[in-house]
């Protein structure tokens, strides 16, 4: 070995092991007192850029707030999410209930007509689909919770918010959505509420099987929060969202073929 | 002279050969030494990940020493006080975390706790579990630029099969387990309340779906998360 040779081969040796103390070390970069966290938080990362060819559509004009769920099954692609949806169709939302739930929760039911079927039972012209969330009047929790940490320096406190699962509002009247479905399971030992005793549906994958038809436009949008499109779960937005629902509907047609 | 020069010759065209073959020595090796960083960068984050949330939101002051409530009631196959055992034990799993300041001390007033427990009615049996974050009664989202949080109401799904086949944990009769499986859920959105977002291995606590329990038996925080929590609020020592 030359002497170049040995130079590059020791600055690579050296390279490799302060990258690799990089990696595996970020908790040991800054010692702080008890009462602060790190700055390695602190860094603000932009949101999310929907320059591209991603079309985002609101909901609604509430302030949306969301929570961080946790699902059985997490689907990494069309076809093992069509492969196990009850029914794949394209719906048009007629009418909505909100039920509250217990601790400020709801859930949402739309009774849907359905306008087209690539998958499932297409005698089936009407559905009901209960989803997580909508709209929630906070004004009983704030009393309740009134004496909680941080009442002392909150800011905001809307009264009325859009309460969603990972940033995905519910489906909105008078709008069309394409879904993969999965029929309702009966729980044993769960008591169903009176409005879903007759069967319903749900969105596969709870947040992941549903996409906004926007008939205006002729395209696909996305109506999950733009700061959380990025993220794995909603892989079937991020893919079609500002696509023509023609190139939706042509890939769900070869989804059928297979 | 012609002798000379015919050696002369070869020499130089015997140092051109071995000139080429040190320049292709020298390219290989400078590539391997690139696959090797590749390498090195990819295999240590893949071991050591772990996801905040995009604006750096989790408690505005570390969890140390700070209270949690546990209100949870039945779930089918378990009673409310197998599924308090459960979620006690994911906190606990938590607070044993070495080097972190997380602490968790059980309250029976819920003013003071940062880290509620309930049970709630979902229709959607396929959520097993949602944690959600406060400043007083302000609730926000953490992947928006809404802050730090002061408490965090984590909550379990009792419309879901916690009798789910794919569970790795059988009873005596070979039937599933469902303590470990709600034991997981706790630790998992615990893990939210505390900053950490979900991450895409299986092998994690902070994977998106049940995969790492139903996978890998995971039911409370992996070297990972705990990196995560050091990240976010510092080292204990």
């Amino acid at each position: 070995m030359d002497t170049k040779m040995k130079i590059i081969s020791y600055s690579l040796v050296g390279f490799l092991g302060v990258a690799l103390l990089v990696n595996i070390l970020p908790q040991r970069s800054e010692a702080i007192n008890s009462n602060q966290k790190t700055s390695l938080v602190k860094k603000e990362k932009s949101p999310i850029d929907l320059a591209g060819n991603i079309i985002y559509s609101k909901e609604t004009d509430l302030p949306v707030v969301s929570s961080e769920g946790l699902f059985v099954t997490k689907f990494n692609n069309l076809e093992t999410m069509y492969s196990a949806a009850d029914i794949v169709a394209e719906i048009k939302v007629n009418d909505q209930n909100v039920t509250p739930l217990q601790e400020w929760n709801v859930y949402t039911t739309s009774n849907v007509e359905v306008i087209k079927t690539y998958k499932g039972d297409s005698t089936i012209k009407n559905l009901l689909i209960a989803e997580t969330g909508g709209p929630v009047d906070m004004t009983g929790f704030k009393e309740k919770y009134k004496n909680k940490p941080g009442a002392e320096i909150q800011k905001d406190n809307p009264t009325i918010v859009e309460s969603t699962l990972e940033g995905v509002p519910v489906m909105k009247k008078g709008n069309s959505y394409l879904v993969f479905l999965q029929k309702s399971l009966q729980i044993e030992g769960t008591e169903v509420p009176d409005t879903l005793k007759n069967g319903y549906y749900t969105v596969k994958g709870s947040i992941q099987g549903k996409i906004k038809l926007d008939k205006g436009i002729n395209k696909a949008v996305a109506t999950v929060n733009p700061e959380k499109i990025n993220e794995d779960i909603h892989f079937f937005q991020k893919m079609f969202a500002g696509k023509d629902i023609a190139t939706l509907d042509n890939e769900i047609q070869k989804l059928k073929e297979k | 002279m012609n002798m000379m020069n015919m050696i002369f010759k070869i020499k130089i065209y015997l140092e051109a050969v071995f000139e080429k073959r040190r320049n292709k020595l020298k390219k290989k090796n400078i590539l391997i030494g690139i696959l090797s960083l590749i390498l090195t960068f990819t295999v240590s984050s893949n071991v050591f990940a772990y996801q905040l949330y995009p604006y750096g939101g989790s408690y505005s002051t570390p969890p140390l020493n700070k209270y949690y409530w546990n209100g949870v009631g039945s779930v089918y196959g378990v009673s409310a006080s197998n599924v308090q055992i459960e979620v006690d034990f994911a906190v606990q799993r938590w607070s044993n975390t070495d080097n972190t300041k997380v602490w968790f001390i059980k309250t029976a007033n819920q003013s003071q706790s940062i880290l509620d427990y309930h049970t709630f009615y979902s229709p959607d049996f396929n959520l097993l579990g949602q944690a959600s974050m406060y400043v007083g009664t302000t609730k926000i989202s953490p992947s928006q630029q809404s802050g730090d949080w002061s408490w965090s109401k984590v909550e379990i799904n009792t419309n879901t099969n916690w009798l789910h086949s794919r569970n790795p944990y059988k009873n005596p009769d070979g039937s599933p387990n469902p303590n470990y499986f709600i034991a997981f859920v706790a630790a998992h959105e615990a893990g939210h309340s505390l900053g950490l977002s979900h991450v895409n291995n299986p092998s994690e606590l902070m994977h998106i779906d049940g995969s790492a329990f139903f996978n890998n038996g995971i039911n409370s925080p992996t070297a990972a998360d705990v990196n995560g929590i050091r990240a976010i609020y510092g080292p204990l020592h």
